[in-house]
């Protein structure tokens, strides 16, 4: 039996991966950066934000888009590590606890946030989306105000000088790539992070074995149709809740990773940026809104964080400016987002059109097979 | 009194006990996590009491070994509350002095002085409270009050 192979569709179904390739393959020699180099960065960037894209697979799983409110979990995550650096705790226990303190939080977040996108359904990635602006401000009021004030904050040097709030940028001294270095694992001229590569792996696992779940098979059905999953008697709403908040609790897990090896936090806008990036990577890696899948996420991470380090060198040597390389990889990144929602949409219609003339036993409308 | 069925009651002794693990974990990072800061201090007593070292190594714990000299302040962060303190004086023949201390869970800083120590004059450690940017401030100012400088057209600042 053979097969043919059909190279348009093979472009279609993955053509802002193939647009970002193009793009970094002109980059990469123009910017003049060594091989090593950029192999050592994107093995720090790989380690840095994977686990937050991660973060995003499981309420595509259960059919709700990207999940924008992740930037609720990245707020738990960063009120987990404005205590722990408060308390003084040092190295790896300090990003654990960290962790255990962001846990209620994000449940708490993600649970609001999947009660608000049940109510919002077929809206949710913009509900979502301006979900986060709305924490955000309520995230402001609890860090800037009643941090110091009601909520007791030990040390002088996190406070504003008025004596309470916390400052803009946090130094992470005491948990600095803590996690990175903990097993660094040094490969010729690379560093490797290997306990974060160990946590990234165990959490990919974590997704493999809860897809084989009661609960796992139980989203995928939700994200095939709502319908037909009521009718089979699962539970939409609650599982649709659990797919917020396990992307929530995990949100939060990957904001403490990304902020400990950055080394400092901008407080008030740490987290604005992060739902952004996240979907900017897997949808560069070929995922859509519909579907999600682990190797979407390694090779999203790898071509946008490919794009990020040479843009600006290329932006250098080509224009004398490297700030219009990082305003050309920032007009990338949205342009992804904005593509894979347009491909999405035209691909559903399309199905839809092609549906409608099999019903009627002719030939499909055209557009997308 | 309605009895639980013991499904119910199973899951809510898990659910306890999970809480009750949770509260734990997070008590033992915080005990085996919480970092201090030790300063350690080589310096003579004003009075003439007991002399600064000619020079010594002080490590405390696994931390990597630092050489003091007359006058030097440094520090040590370390994680945890009972620590080695080994100071080995660099004049020939001398003793090597290993002691373990303890730091309050609460303290952040903690000065440790060697020339206290070698001279047997205790407390050789103390609390130690770094002013806040606010108190200087102040303690610049009183000083100011105190010694008007002269300015162009006015007196005092």
């Amino acid at each position: 039996m053979s097969k043919t192979i059909d190279v348009r569709k093979i472009l279609a179904d993955n053509l802002v991966v193939v647009i970002f390739l193009v793009i970094t393959a002109f980059a990469v020699p123009v910017s003049g950066l060594s091989a090593q180099f950029i192999i050592q960065e994107l093995l720090t960037r790989i380690g840095r934000n994977a686990f937050l894209v991660f973060s995003l697979l499981l309420p595509i799983m259960a059919g709700m888009g990207i999940n924008f409110g992740m930037v609720l979990g990245a707020m738990a995550g960063e009120i987990g590590l404005i205590v722990a650096v408060d308390w003084g705790i040092l190295g790896v226990n300090g990003l654990a606890l960290a962790a255990l303190v962001g846990m209620p939080v994000a449940v708490l977040l993600g649970w609001l946030a999947g009660e608000v996108l049940n109510r919002a359904r077929g809206r949710e990635m913009v509900t979502g989306y301006i979900l986060g602006f709305f924490m955000d401000g309520v995230y402001q009021l609890i860090v800037l105000y009643m941090m110091g004030s009601i909520i007791p904050i030990r040390s002088p040097a996190i406070t504003l000088s008025r004596g309470y709030g916390i400052r803009n940028t946090l130094g992470l001294d005491s948990v600095r790539q803590s996690l990175d270095t903990l097993l660094a694992v040094r490969v010729g001229p690379y560093v490797l992070p290997m306990a974060t590569y160990v946590v990234i792996g165990l959490l990919c696992l974590f997704i493999l074995w809860f897809r084989r779940t009661k609960l796992g098979q139980d989203m995928r059905a939700i994200g095939q149709d709502q319908g037909v999953s009521h009718s089979a008697g699962i539970a939409v709403e609650r599982t649709r809740i659990i797919a917020i908040v396990i992307s929530t609790v995990l949100a939060m897990i990957g904001q403490i990773i990304f902020l400990q090896n950055m080394g400092n936090m901008a407080t008030y806008n740490a987290h604005k940026q992060t739902g952004f990036f996240a979907a900017a990577a897997l949808l560069v890696g070929g995922a859509s809104v519909s579907k999600a899948t682990i190797p979407n996420v390694f090779i999203g991470v790898v071509l946008l964080h490919l794009m990020y380090i040479v843009m600006p060198r290329a932006g250098a040597q080509l224009f004398g400016q490297a700030q219009i390389g990082e305003f050309f990889r920032d007009a990338l990144s949205y342009a992804a987002i904005a593509m894979a929602l347009v491909i999405y949409a035209w691909r559903k219609r399309a199905n839809a059109d092609k549906a409608r003339a099999g019903l009627r036993g002719g030939e499909a409308a055209g557009g997308a097979k | 009194m309605s009895k639980l069925d013991p499904k119910t009651a199973r899951r809510l002794t898990v659910r306890a006990a999970l809480g009750v693990l949770y509260f734990v974990v997070a008590v033992i990072l915080f005990l085996t996590g919480r970092g201090h800061t030790i300063l350690v201090d080589n310096k003579a007593d004003p009075a003439g009491s007991y002399p600064a070292l000619k020079g010594a190594v002080v490590s405390i714990g696994r931390a990597k070994p630092m050489e003091f000299y007359p006058g030097d302040r440094d520090k040590f962060i370390v994680k945890g509350q009972r620590h080695v303190l080994r100071v080995k004086p660099l004049a020939p023949g001398a003793q090597e002095r290993t002691v373990e201390f303890r730091v309050p869970l609460g303290e952040d800083m903690t000065l440790v002085s060697i020339s206290k120590l070698m001279a047997g004059v205790e407390p050789w450690y103390e609390t130690f409270t770094a002013p806040t940017a606010q108190e200087r401030a102040a303690e610049r100012a009183a000083a100011d009050a105190e010694n008007p400088v002269e300015t162009f057209g006015s007196f005092g600042p």
